[in-house]
């Protein structure tokens, strides 16, 4: 629909009195205007909340996957000495719990959350550790993260 | 409005023109457009503001962590200051020469880094306004560069840095933004700096919970 053409023609005859009908837009085309601006405001202002929504989520998935990075730290940190533990020849599972998300007064984290290290035996090349942190915010699907190495008598700090 | 009114109306010539009514409600249509063109672009701008100065937020913070972490890897040495805002490494420059006379070469500290945590100790987002995390790259030297500016601030309960064993440093620090315009934007980081250049005795350490 060419609005501007349409509006132009109107206008010209309007002013000019050449045309039979009355000058103006109906009350269809207004509607139809009206609605399609009021469409195109909910949808930015939709489209602007969940980009704000989405750059709060992604705040949280740096925290949570800052947290798996601690947990892998402190695992390496562990002397690598199998078969004793937490490197033995069966899977060990070691569950902590940590929350992320302080909130404006910052008294409170908002979103508890699990770390769940699973560190598996794989023979001659050592053991591989994967750290899984998972975090259930009020809103939206749980925030996880996940990070794996593998650790051996060739890591660092087996002095 | 039909501006070509006047034209097709029969009315006398004195009256041509738009009536004070008429002047009054196309004023006030014209301002209610205009009012909610306004608050329309102003409240897209504010949120605009809000994500750039989060995503700014998440980029800062978790590249200071993963730059401390990756310090403290390679540090023969790891302190904290009793207050828990100061991080001190130490570091081996030359592993063939043994500068200490232990008879060991990997293990001088030849020289020391540090990681400040500066101003006030606090969580409240308005105290720590002014806030900021530096990198002194060489404790010999003034020359130091600003990690993170501004919004620094504690986890509640928790110091910045607090090390355990001389092996591990547990870096805790959340950074808020104080500009109250544009909502509450914040992130709170939680990590585990560890030195894989350690001495043999300090190996054998629990995981943290």
């Amino acid at each position: 629909m060419r609005l501007g053409s349409q509006f132009s023609v109107r206008w010209e005859k309007a002013v000019t009195g050449s045309g039979k009908t009355a000058g103006g837009f109906t009350i269809v085309e207004t509607v139809l205007a009206m609605s399609l601006t009021v469409l195109l405001c909910i949808s930015t202002l939709g489209a602007i909340l969940e980009m704000q929504f989405s750059s709060k989520r992604v705040a949280d998935y740096t925290s949570a996957m800052a947290v798996a990075e601690a947990k892998v730290q402190d695992i390496r940190a562990v002397y690598y000495n199998p078969p004793n533990w937490p490197f033995t020849l069966s899977t060990v599972y070691v569950t902590n719990q940590n929350s992320i998300s302080l909130n404006q007064a910052g008294t409170t984290f908002q979103i508890p959350g699990t770390v769940i290290s699973k560190i598996d035996y794989q023979g001659s090349l050592g053991h591989l550790v994967t750290v899984t942190a998972t975090f259930n915010p009020s809103r939206g699907r749980p925030v996880t993260a996940t990070l794996q190495t593998v650790v051996n008598s060739y890591s660092g700090g087996q002095q | 409005m039909r501006p070509g009114h006047s034209h097709t109306s029969p009315r006398p010539q004195r009256t041509l023109g738009y009536t004070i009514i008429e002047v009054m409600i196309a004023s006030t249509l014209g301002l209610m457009v205009l009012a909610a063109g306004y608050s329309f672009l102003f409240f897209t701008l504010r949120a605009m503001s809000g994500i750039s100065a989060q995503s700014v937020m998440n980029q800062k913070g978790a590249n200071a962590l993963e730059f401390i972490e990756s310090r403290a890897r390679l540090a023969t040495y790891m302190a904290t200051s009793s207050s828990g805002n100061t991080l001190t490494l130490g570091f081996d420059d030359d592993p063939t020469r043994d500068t200490d006379g232990d008879a060991k070469t990997y293990d001088d500290r030849d020289h020391y880094e540090q990681f400040k945590f500066i101003g006030t100790s606090s969580t409240n987002v308005l105290a720590c306004a002014t806030n900021n995390l530096i990198y002194i790259p060489n404790t010999n030297s003034t020359y130091q560069r600003v990690l993170i500016s501004g919004g620094v601030r504690n986890l509640p309960g928790f110091k910045v840095f607090s090390t355990t064993n001389s092996v591990i440093t547990v870096v805790r620090f959340g950074i808020a933004d104080p500009k109250t315009s544009d909502h509450y934007q914040a992130i709170d980081l939680q990590g585990s700096a560890v030195s894989l250049n350690r001495l043999w005795n300090t190996n054998v350490i629990t995981i943290a919970p």
